[in-house]
């Protein structure tokens, strides 16, 4: 299949046309794509770069699942973002393209919009009461998924995001008076920064750094990896230490190809993507806590806001999501994500 | 100025003369006269052919100059051949085959560069904050290129096999600085590498973390210009990291082509790497249709 290469000719103005096209070819070749005989290949792509943690394990995975499936069943992996960004992803999938990917919450809410309940900020504050809630909701999701022709093949994470800013940013009224980012593909950040009364400017992921640089923006919000891998903490010397939003990853197929694979094929597969995803798990949030380390080692400062500090970031937000709410998630939804937490929070009492 | 002591050096020594001794004779073995002794055979190796010659006898090599270094400990010249020699070893031979070894052996590199670093007065590279690194470079000037070049090539390529490590990564930013100022002051230096190098970096990153293939794409050419298309490792890394990422066969197939279709030794000083890119080259051509 040669779709591929004809990628770099791909402007915006001809890429309707292209569409066109990459329809028409994949609606020829969709048999032999996906191998109808004998070997079925899910051409999965991912903004994971190579030799990341994602890889790695996504590699270990095809491994296993080449040799419990005879052969029969492998992944074919685009890593670094090289077919395009979420968007591009759930856009290639579309139209056949390629087979799944690997998204984060934006990319997940574009398929699935009550995916954006996890958007909350101070929505969580521990990786057990993710684990709990993910756990109690994960069948509702993943139903959610399947009646828009995808299927969940396990759930993973980006992990907790953290402000990082170029001024110390402890309480409200710093991130008030601050010139705070928002990433432009993530509508909700921005709609709940306006609430709290915070300017926001909005500029995609790769401007980011030369905003940093240049003082357009002064606070920015990620994952310690990702703080890592994007740079950025070369140019924020604080990091408030306490977790905004849970950043929530899962693997997707399309339905139509997971169902070309025999039964007992499908349950190999969920069984060791599953557990792989699992370890994945374990590892990021293990990158997580090291990145932390790292930065601080490499001069980042770390602020500790005060219970009372927090609190109010709460409240904020809190009244933020009640305008937020119905607008992509339900209040269902919500309602039950909150429900389960106190839940969990109670028993832990 | 410290000279290696005969009695304690002398096995050392001896095999220097009987494997070098065309080098050696004339030449007071003075640390400085150590460090262009191996500059003398590397330059020779480098007008080799015979890939198997080197690959076999480049451990005694770097054992030589590891006790060079055990000697001589202070010496940035000898620091930076032992670095680049590491390095030179590790991506010639080993990288494709056994990436756990060439882990070693880059980080072997890389600990001999930042030494060297250290010796031409530039300060914890590693650990001081990253704005007093980013000063620091600027007080280096033309006469240091060859330290910085080295130093961020060994570096870069010993974080390359270790992505998964938030450690290595947290690095990267200061490589990449690194070889920016190289490219501000001699952007010729080494057949256009520091172009090589940022055509590598803009192709390899993902376009969220600061990819761009069209500026990857103006970096290579611009090392195939500098170069005069006769550094063949060019062809073999814009086939490898450009052509590849923008998936154009053909760009991939016909820079391949150009690689092979240019004699190895068409500069005699680059036979040695030019074999190696010819060898590469074939390999890659071999991947193109698993790949496209």
């Amino acid at each position: 299949m040669n779709i591929f290469s004809r990628r770099k000719k791909i402007n915006r103005r001809c890429a309707i046309t292209a569409l066109g096209i990459a329809v028409l070819i994949s609606l020829i070749f969709a048999p032999s794509a996906v191998g109808g005989s004998k070997t079925t290949t899910i051409k999965i792509a991912t903004l994971a770069p190579e030799g990341s943690a994602w890889i790695n394990n996504l590699n270990d995975l095809n491994a296993e699942v080449k040799k419990k499936t005879n052969n029969s069943v492998r992944f074919k992996i685009y890593p670094g973002g090289v077919l395009g960004d979420e968007k591009d992803m759930i856009r290639k999938m579309y139209v056949g393209q390629i087979h799944a990917a690997i998204l984060t919450s934006a990319g997940l809410s574009g398929i699935f919009n009550e995916m954006d309940v996890f958007q909350i900020p101070f929505l969580f504050e521990t990786y057990d009461e993710v684990d709990y809630v993910i756990k109690k909701m994960a069948p509702f999701f993943e139903d959610g998924f399947e009646k828009k022709g995808y299927r969940v093949l396990g759930w993973s994470e980006g992990g907790f995001i953290r402000l990082m800013s170029t001024k110390p940013i402890a309480n409200l009224s710093d991130l008030q008076k601050a010139k705070v980012w928002t990433w432009e593909d993530a509508p909700m950040a921005q709609a709940i920064f306006d609430e709290a009364d915070v300017s926001a400017i909005p500029l995609s992921i790769p401007d980011v750094l030369v905003g940093l640089q240049t003082g357009l923006v002064e606070v920015v919000y990620a994952p310690p990896t990702g703080a890592i891998s994007l740079q950025w903490f070369t140019k924020t010397k604080y990091m408030t230490d306490v977790p905004l939003m849970y950043l929530i990853g899962a693997v997707v197929v399309k339905k139509n190809i997971f169902k070309k694979i025999p039964p007992d094929h499908q349950q190999v597969l969920i069984d060791i993507c599953t557990e792989h995803m699992e370890q994945l798990k374990l590892t990021l949030r293990k990158e997580n806590q090291e990145a932390i380390k790292v930065m601080t080692k490499h001069g980042v400062k770390l602020i500790k806001p005060t219970q009372v500090q927090i609190e109010e970031f709460k409240k904020v937000s809190q009244n933020a999501m009640k305008n937020q709410t119905g607008k992509s998630f339900s209040k269902k939804v919500r309602d039950e994500v909150m429900t389960h937490l106190e839940e969990y929070r109670k028993s832990k009492k | 100025m410290a000279t290696l002591r005969f009695p304690k050096y002398c096995l050392l020594l001896a095999l220097l003369v009987i494997l070098f001794s065309a080098c050696a004779t004339n030449k007071r073995l003075t640390v400085g006269a150590t460090a262009s002794l191996l500059e003398d055979i590397s330059k020779s190796a480098n007008r080799q052919s015979d890939l198997r010659l080197i690959r076999e006898g480049m451990p005694a090599y770097l054992m030589l100059i590891d006790g060079m270094v055990e000697a001589v400990p202070d010496n940035e010249r000898l620091l930076i051949s032992a670095a680049q020699g590491y390095a030179s070893f590790a991506s010639a031979f080993i990288q494709d085959e056994d990436k756990d070894y060439a882990r070693v052996l880059y980080a072997k590199a890389k600990d001999y560069a930042l030494r060297a670093l250290q010796q031409i007065g530039f300060k914890n590279p590693v650990s001081s904050p990253f704005d007093e690194f980013e000063k620091g470079l600027q007080q280096l000037g033309s006469d240091d290129v060859p330290y910085m070049f080295w130093s961020a090539s060994c570096w870069g390529n010993w974080i390359n096999l270790n992505m998964g490590s938030m450690e290595a990564l947290a690095e990267l930013p200061r490589v990449e600085s690194m070889m920016k100022r190289v490219l501000e002051l001699d952007e010729a230096y080494y057949y256009g590498g520091p172009h090589i190098f940022m055509g590598i970096w803009f192709a390899s990153r993902p376009k969220v973390a600061g990819g761009d293939l069209d500026r990857a794409r103006s970096h290579f050419q611009k090392a195939i210009e500098l170069g005069e298309g006769q550094f063949l490792m060019t062809y073999v890394y814009y086939a490898n990291y450009y052509a590849k990422k923008a998936f154009d066969k053909e760009l991939f197939l016909t820079t391949l082509e150009k690689a092979l279709r240019t004699p190895a030794d068409i500069v005699p000083d680059l036979t040695l790497l030019n074999t190696v890119a010819h060898t590469k080259a074939k390999a890659l051509q071999e991947e193109a249709n698993e790949y496209f």
